[in-house]
C-alpha cells in the first residue's frame, strides 16, 4: 500500500513537471525591431511609396518566406463563390478574389472601386436613374477585361441567389449602355444602393463564365488582388498574387489561408511562427500576445452591437418604463469584463457607436437610483416578473449571468437561463417564441442596421424585439431615401435618439475585433467592420 | 467463411436503412430550420422562403426521405445544404484523414497498452503493476482537450520539434495520434491485464511450465494468445468509436477530418451531410466488427470452425 502511494506521488509529480514545462515561460527569442513592440493598435497605418528593404526571411521569423504570409482563421468558408454563401469566413476570402462596383473605405463610406464614378438623376415617374462609369483595363484572373455586360450578368445573378438577394433588392433594370457604362434604377432616391453595391454578393464576375455555368466554387474568377490556386478542404486555401491587379500587383505573392478552429491553438501557432496572422484572436490570449515582443495585437472597436433582447409583445415588457428600469439596472462594465474578458466596450446607445448617425442622447447608462425611479413609475411590481433568457454560446451565457445577478439582486426578479444550439435559437427567436435572449446584429452601415433590427417589415425575421412603431418605420424609410450624407446623418441621429427613448431592448456591449500578427508584417489595418486589406501587407 | 462474410455484408442493408431513417426523422423534427440557420440572424422572411424552396424543404418529410433514399440507391449521397458540394466529395475528402488518425491512435495505444497490461498481470501486485495501472489511469483521466494543448505547448512552442496543428507534414500526425491514443491505453491495458490474470492460472499454462517450457515462451505463445480475445473486442469497439469520436482532437489540432465536419453539419441542420457521415461511420463500424469477428478465428482455431 505504502509503495503504491509512493508510486502515485512520483507519477503525479512527473505529470505536474511536464505540465509546468509545457506552460512555462517561452524561450528567449530574438527581439523584434523597436518600432514593432506589442501594442494595442488602433492606428491607421499609412502606406508609403517606397518601402524599406525586407530583412532576410530568417530574421523576419515568418512562417514560410518573405513573399508569403500564412493567415489563420477559425472557420472554413462554406464556398469560395461570391453569391452562394453569406458567411463572415467567406467574406474574408471573397475580398481576396473579387471586387465590387463600389467598396467601403476605412471609414465605412462607399467609394468607387470597379466603377470610376457615378451620377444619378430623378426621372419623371419618381424613380432614379443611376449611371456608373467603369474603369478601363480592369483584368480578371483569366486575363479577360471587365466590361459592362459582366456587371449586368453579375447583378442579375445576385437578384436570384437567396443567400445574397437581400443586397440586390434596391436596384432594377441593370443595363449596359456601352462597354464601360452601366445604368440601373431605384424606385426612388436610395442611399442603401451605394452600400448594397459594396456587398460581396454583388461582386463582378465574367458574363461568359456566368452564362456557361462555370463552377466558381472550384475556380473563382474575379478582379481581386489574389487568385485562388488550391483549396484543401478543412485544411487550407492558397492564393497567388494577381499580377495584372488594378492597383498594382501585391507585394505578398502567396497567401496561405489555414483553418485552425481552436482559439489557443491559433495563438500557439502564431507564437511558434507557424502562422503570421491570426484573424480571430481568443480574448483569453490578449495578454500573452501583448507581452510577446515578436507579435502585434490589434484591438479594434467593433460594430457588433449586442444586447438583451426582450419580447416587446409580452407583458410586462410592453411597458416602456419596465424596459428602461431594467436597462438602468444592469452594470454593463461588468458584462464586458465577464463575457468578453474586457475585449469590447459598453454599448453607449441603442444604435452602434462608430457608425454614421449614432447619437447617445437620451440613453440611460447604469444608474441604480434611476432604475428604481423607472420601476416605481412603471406601476409594475418588478419582483413579480419572471422570465427566461436564451443563450446560444458561452459568451452570451456569461453576459446573461451578469444580467441575471443584477436584476435579481436589485428587483428580486426571477430569471432563468437556458442554452440552445444555434439552429434552434435562430428559429425560436425569429418566430417570437421567447421572453428574452442575448442577441446581436452586425452591419457596416446604420441603415441596414435600423431596417434589420427595428423595421416592422422584419418582424418574424431579424426584428426580434418585434417592434412595430409606424413613426420609427417612417424615420427609417426617410433615411433610406436620403442620398445626401449630411442630411441622412441628421435623420439617422434622430432615429437613434428616438430609439434611446423607446428602449426596445437593453444594449450590453460592442465586441472588439481582436487580431494578432508577426510584428515584422507591416501595412496591416483592420477596419471596424473586421475587414482587412492583404494586398497592402509587406514584410519589413 | 466467405458465406459468413457475404451474410454479414447483406445484413448491412437493413442497418443502413434503419440508421438513415432514424437520423433523417430526428434531424427533420428537431427544432431549427436549415434555411434560417444558413441565412443567419439578419435574413429576411422572403430570403428564408426562397432558400427553403430551393432546398426542397417544403415537401413532406416522408417525400424528402424517399427522395434521399432513391438517390442513395444510385450512389448519390446528395448535396450539402451549406456548401452546395456533393456530400460524397465532402465526406470522402475528409475520411482518409480521420481513418489515418484513428489507425495511428489505435496503433499507438495498442503498442503501449498490450505489453503494459501483460506485464502488469505477470508481475501482479508489484511496483510495475501499480505504476502501469496509474499510467493507464492518467490517460483516461486527462481530458483530450487539455492534454492536446499541453502537447502543443511542450513539443511545438517550447521545444519546436513538431507542428502544433494541421496536416502539412508526415509527422504532423504524431501529436494528435498520441493525444487520441493516450486516452485508450487505460481500457486496453486493464482488459489485457485481467484477461491475462485469468489465463495464466489455467491448467494448461501450469502443464506447459511443468514440461519445462521457458516462462517467457509460455506467456507469449500460450497465455497472451488466449488472453487476446477480450482485448481484440475492446480494440474493435475503440476503432469504431475513434472514427466517430475524434472531434475534439481534430478541433484542437486542426486535423482535417470528418468529426469536425459532422458536428458543424449537425449544428447547421445540414441533413444530407450528417447522413453522409453517419452512413460512412455505420459502414466502418460494421466492417471493423466483421474484422474483429474474423480475427477471433485466427486467434482461436476453435471459433474458426463455427463460421
Amino acid at each position: 500500500m505504502k509503495k503504491s502511494v509512493k508510486i502515485l506521488a512520483l507519477l503525479l509529480a512527473l505529470c505536474m513537471l511536464a505540465s509546468m514545462a509545457a506552460c512555462g515561460s517561452k524561450q528567449e527569442t530574438p527581439a523584434a525591431p523597436a518600432n514593432n513592440g506589442s501594442s494595442t493598435e488602433t492606428k491607421t497605418e499609412t502606406k508609403t511609396e517606397t518601402k524599406p528593404e525586407a530583412k532576410p526571411a530568417a530574421d523576419l521569423h515568418c512562417a514560410v518566406d518573405a513573399e508569403t504570409v500564412v493567415v489563420c482563421t477559425a472557420d472554413e468558408t462554406p464556398s469560395v463563390t461570391c453569391r452562394d454563401h453569406n458567411a463572415v469566413a467567406g467574406g474574408y476570402v471573397n475580398h481576396l478574389t473579387y471586387e465590387t462596383l463600389l467598396a467601403l473605405d476605412r471609414a465605412l463610406a462607399p467609394q468607387p472601386c470597379l466603377a470610376e464614378s457615378y451620377t444619378y438623376e430623378e426621372q419623371a415617374d419618381g424613380s432614379v436613374l443611376w449611371t456608373f462609369n467603369l474603369r478601363h483595363g480592369v483584368k480578371y484572373h483569366n486575363g479577360a477585361e471587365m466590361k459592362a455586360e459582366d456587371v449586368v450578368a453579375s447583378l442579375e445573378e445576385a437578384k436570384v441567389m437567396p443567400k445574397v438577394a437581400t443586397y440586390a433588392q434596391s436596384f432594377n433594370n441593370v443595363t449596359a449602355k456601352d462597354d464601360y457604362t452601366v445604368t440601373m434604377t431605384t424606385d426612388g432616391p436610395s442611399a442603401s444602393l451605394l452600400y448594397d453595391l459594396c456587398s460581396n454578393g454583388n461582386s463582378i464576375c465574367p458574363a461568359d463564365l456566368i452564362k456557361s455555368g462555370h463552377d466558381f466554387n472550384v475556380e473563382p474568377i474575379g478582379t481581386g488582388p489574389y487568385k485562388m490556386t488550391e483549396w484543401k478542404i478543412s485544411e487550407s486555401l492558397t492564393f497567388v498574387a494577381h499580377e495584372d491587379y488594378l492597383r498594382g500587383a501585391p507585394q505578398i505573392k502567396t497567401v496561405i489561408w489555414k483553418i485552425i478552429p481552436e482559439g489557443s491553438a491559433r495563438t500557439i501557432a502564431l507564437q511558434a511562427h507557424e502562422v503570421d496572422y491570426v484573424i480571430e484572436l481568443d480574448s483569453n490570449d490578449m495578454k500573452l500576445v501583448e507581452d510577446d515582443p515578436n507579435l502585434t495585437l490589434m484591438n479594434i472597436d467593433g460594430l457588433s452591437h449586442n444586447w438583451l433582447t426582450i419580447n416587446n409583445e409580452v407583458k410586462p415588457f410592453d411597458n416602456k418604463l419596465v424596459r428602461k428600469a431594467m436597462n438602468a439596472a444592469i452594470n454593463k462594465e461588468d458584462v464586458v469584463t465577464v463575457a468578453l474578458n474586457g475585449a469590447g466596450i459598453v454599448a453607449p446607445g441603442q444604435t452602434p457607436y462608430g457608425q454614421l448617425g449614432f447619437d447617445g442622447t437620451g440613453y440611460d447608462h447604469y444608474d441604480v437610483e434611476l432604475a428604481k425611479k423607472y420601476a416605481a413609475e412603471s406601476g409594475v411590481d418588478m419582483s413579480t416578473i419572471s422570465f427566461d433568457i436564451i443563450c446560444s454560446d458561452d459568451t452570451k451565457r456569461r453576459a446573461a449571468q451578469v444580467v441575471q445577478d443584477n436584476l435579481t439582486s436589485l428587483f428580486g426578479m426571477n430569471i432563468t437561463l437556458s442554452s440552445m444550439d444555434l439552429a434552434t435559437y435562430l428559429s425560436e427567436t425569429a418566430a417570437g417564441n421567447f421572453e428574452g435572449f442575448i442577441g446581436g446584429y452586425t452591419s457596416s452601415d446604420m441603415m441596414s442596421f435600423l431596417k434589420g433590427v427595428y423595421h416592422s417589415s422584419n418582424i418574424n425575421a431579424s426584428n426580434k424585439t418585434r417592434t412595430n412603431d409606424p413613426q420609427l418605420d417612417a424615420m427609417i424609410e426617410k433615411a433610406l431615401a436620403t442620398v445626401d450624407n449630411a442630411a441622412r446623418e441628421e435623420v439617422l441621429k434622430e432615429c437613434s435618439r428616438y430609439l434611446n427613448e423607446l428602449c426596445c431592448q437593453i444594449p450590453l456591449y460592442q465586441k472588439a475585433t481582436l487580431s494578432a500578427h508577426n510584428a515584422n508584417l507591416q501595412g496591416c489595418f483592420t477596419g471596424a467592420s473586421g475587414r482587412f486589406w492583404v494586398e497592402e501587407w509587406y514584410w519589413e | 467463411m466467405w458465406k459468413y462474410i457475404l451474410k454479414r455484408i447483406i445484413a448491412l442493408i437493413p442497418v443502413i436503412v434503419g440508421v438513415t431513417l432514424i437520423v433523417y426523422f430526428i434531424m427533420s423534427l428537431a427544432p431549427g430550420d436549415p434555411a434560417t440557420t444558413i441565412l443567419g440572424d439578419q435574413a429576411t422572411p422572403e430570403a428564408i422562403a426562397q432558400l427553403r424552396e430551393e432546398m426542397g424543404l417544403n415537401d413532406p418529410i416522408i417525400i424528402q426521405y424517399a427522395r434521399y433514399m432513391l438517390h442513395l440507391a444510385r450512389g448519390d449521397m446528395g448535396t450539402s445544404y451549406k456548401t452546395k458540394k456533393p456530400v460524397s466529395i465532402e465526406v470522402f475528402s475528409r475520411f482518409p484523414a480521420t481513418a489515418k488518425l484513428s489507425v495511428m491512435a489505435i496503433t499507438f495505444s495498442t503498442i503501449l497498452a498490450i505489453p503494459l497490461g501483460m506485464l502488469a498481470a505477470v508481475k501482479q501486485n508489484s511496483f510495475f503493476d501499480g505504476a502501469s495501472m496509474i499510467f493507464a489511469l492518467l490517460g483516461i483521466s486527462m481530458p483530450i482537450f487539455w492534454f492536446g494543448v499541453l502537447e502543443q505547448l511542450l513539443f511545438s512552442l517550447k521545444l519546436g520539434w513538431l507542428p502544433s496543428s494541421g496536416n502539412d507534414y508526415w509527422y504532423s500526425i504524431i501529436l494528435p495520434a498520441i493525444a487520441l491514443g493516450f486516452h485508450n491505453i487505460a481500457s486496453v491495458a486493464r482488459i489485457t491485464r485481467s484477461s491475462m490474470l485469468e489465463v495464466i492460472r489455467q491448467d494448461y499454462i501450469r502443464t506447459a511450465r511443468s514440461k519445462g517450457v521457458p516462462y517467457g515462451t509460455v506467456i507469449r505463445r500460450h497465455a497472451l494468445r488466449n488472453a487476446l480475445i477480450p482485448t481484440v473486442t475492446v480494440l474493435g469497439i475503440q476503432i469504431g468509436a475513434l472514427l466517430a469520436g475524434s472531434t475534439l482532437t481534430e478541433t484542437v489540432f486542426a486535423w482535417p477530418g470528418m468529426g469536425r465536419f459532422m458536428i458543424t453539419s449537425i449544428s447547421g441542420r445540414d441533413i444530407p451531410s450528417v447522413l453522409g457521415c453517419i452512413i460512412i461511420f455505420t459502414l466502418c463500424f460494421s466492417v471493423v466488427n466483421l474484422i474483429v469477428d474474423l480475427a477471433y478465428g485466427f486467434i482461436d482455431p476453435r471459433i474458426k470452425g463455427q463460421y
